[in-house]
């Protein structure tokens, strides 16, 4: 996570900073949190970020959110270079190659694929643009132009559908995939917060203003990631939000210092 | 502006709607293993209530409804549904014969109209369960009558169409196969092992915790039910 911020660029022009946060339900079990994330700067001012949600219900969707995360970062870091024409290439090869490693990973431990589900957004920006990879529940919302928007929604869950996961039979017809032009922040976070920041109106979703006008507010000000990811941790870890669910929690924000 | 003022919103917790469909006819007033049927049903029921009121999200969550059918062919609904914290059921005293048939239809339509509840107010739900105890054979309804008929469309449209699941258990000298014709394909009726009502609750209650911390939508793995029950197929 922050061992990937490596070497920040003299003028960063785009700021990456946030946390996971074990949310009560493991606390009290001592058992992992499921929520995995982590970012790479691929080139001068592009980044990727994978959030990944191991699913409950899975005895090792932890190990399985772990691996998606890496093998990821991993295969875009490994493709040429990345431009407008090739994103979603790269990203739906990545998804393949993660696909995989979990694959293997169930044979090598002789377990089923299922025990090793686990949710996934793919935030690949830059400061023209962002590309959004979506399997799944949590959400991702952006400021463009002064307003709120929803880039990505938590999957539609039917009451009686399973959420869709990588090692789920209908992933790829699932996959969502959303193109962003020029913002100015982005917020992604799994749903151990979604409740709370997202208003429901009938079929869609709508970004609550109380929460995300003061992020981003915050976010345009941001000279020191670390120090901003901890704010973040702090947030996630306060009562406002343990009150709210007993999920894990992991919110991550972009702000594009040369967006609008 | 810190991120100290960043609010947040407390949308209704999601509901678990749990009926407990109780058999109270005069059978259930018998001995098995030392034991009087009813009284280890009533205790049996306190013990879920207790161990489920240890967890914070099943107190939350769980809404739990109390439907008995005995007496003078009657179908009781105890004041619809209540949280663990509300939920304080008498002590049921075992009389008269048994109308299965009516009860399984009452269940059925108190999910239904839960689900309307929670419809029009917003409120995400789990799948229901309907929870059936018995230990006689039906007084109202016989395989292959009308209510049967009834029953048996209305207990499979509602599993097979994921409207609630349905878990039959079989007390004593319940009719089993009678019991399975209407839990299967779906599930198989589990015959309680003598009158072990309390370690039964004690699965239902972890179940019921397990459903509580689960997403909605998510399937739920439940343990085995082997330390209080087996299929009898």
């Amino acid at each position: 996570m922050s061992e990937e911020i490596g070497i920040t660029p003299k003028e960063p022009k785009l700021v990456i900073f946030g946390a996971s946060v074990k949310g009560e339900h493991h606390e009290k079990n001592n058992t992992d949190s499921q929520d995995v994330w982590g970012y790479k700067h691929i080139n001068s001012d592009a980044s990727i970020i994978v959030v990944s949600d191991g699913a409950g219900s899975s005895k090792e969707g932890r190990l399985g959110a772990e691996i998606v995360v890496k093998s990821v970062i991993e295969a875009v870091e490994n493709s040429s270079q990345l431009n407008r024409n090739n994103l979603q290439e790269s990203v739906k090869s990545a998804l393949y190659h993660a696909r995989e490693a979990v694959e293997e990973k169930s044979l090598e431990l002789g377990i089923e694929l299922d025990e090793l589900a686990s949710t996934l957004i793919i935030t690949l920006v830059n400061v023209e643009h962002a590309f959004i990879a979506h399997i799944g529940d949590g959400a991702v919302v952006s400021k463009i132009n002064n307003e709120l928007g929803i880039e990505s929604e938590p999957e539609q869950s039917e009451y009686v559908n399973e959420t869709t996961f990588l090692t789920s039979d209908g992933w790829v017809s699932r996959l969502r995939i959303k193109e962003v032009g020029k913002f100015t922040s982005l917020a992604i976070f799994t749903d151990g917060i979604q409740r709370g920041i997202l208003i429901t109106e009938g079929e869609g979703y709508t970004p609550y203003e109380g929460f995300f006008n003061v992020l981003f507010d915050y976010a345009s000000k941001v000279k020191d990631e670390q120090k901003a990811s901890e704010d973040v941790e702090k947030l996630l870890k306060s009562e406002k939000f343990q009150k709210l669910s007993e999920d894990d929690k992991t919110l991550i924000v972009v702000s594009n210092l040369g967006g609008i | 502006m810190g991120l100290e003022k960043a609010e947040v919103m407390y949308p209704e917790e999601p509901r678990c709607a749990l009926v407990l469909l109780l058999d109270v006819s005069s059978s259930m007033d018998e001995y098995m293993e030392g034991k009087r049927k009813i009284s280890e049903l009533n205790r049996g029921i306190k013990t879920l209530k207790e161990e489920l009121i240890k967890d914070d999200l099943a107190k939350k969550r769980l809404e739990i409804a109390v439907i008995t059918f005995g007496g003078n062919d009657e179908v009781r609904e105890l004041r619809g549904f209540s949280t663990l914290e509300d939920f304080n059921p008498p002590e049921f005293e075992a009389y008269g014969i048994t109308p299965l048939g009516k009860a399984i239809l009452h269940a059925v339509n108190l999910v239904d109209s839960r689900k309307q509840f929670y419809k029009s107010k917003g409120i995400d739900y789990y799948r229901p369960w309907i929870w059936l105890i018995t230990d006689g054979m039906p007084t109202d309804m016989d395989v292959g009558d009308k209510m049967w008929e009834k029953v048996d469309k209305a207990v499979h449209e509602g599993v097979t169409g994921k409207k609630f699941l349905f878990f039959a258990v079989g007390v004593g000298g319940a009719d089993m196969e009678m019991l399975n014709r209407i839990s299967l394909p779906n599930r198989e009726a589990l015959k309680l092992k003598g009158a072990k009502f309390k370690v039964m609750f004690e699965w239902l209650s972890k179940s019921m915790k397990a459903v509580s911390a689960s997403k909605v939508g998510e399937q739920v793995k439940l343990e085995s039910p082997r330390g209080w029950g087996e299929a009898e197929i």
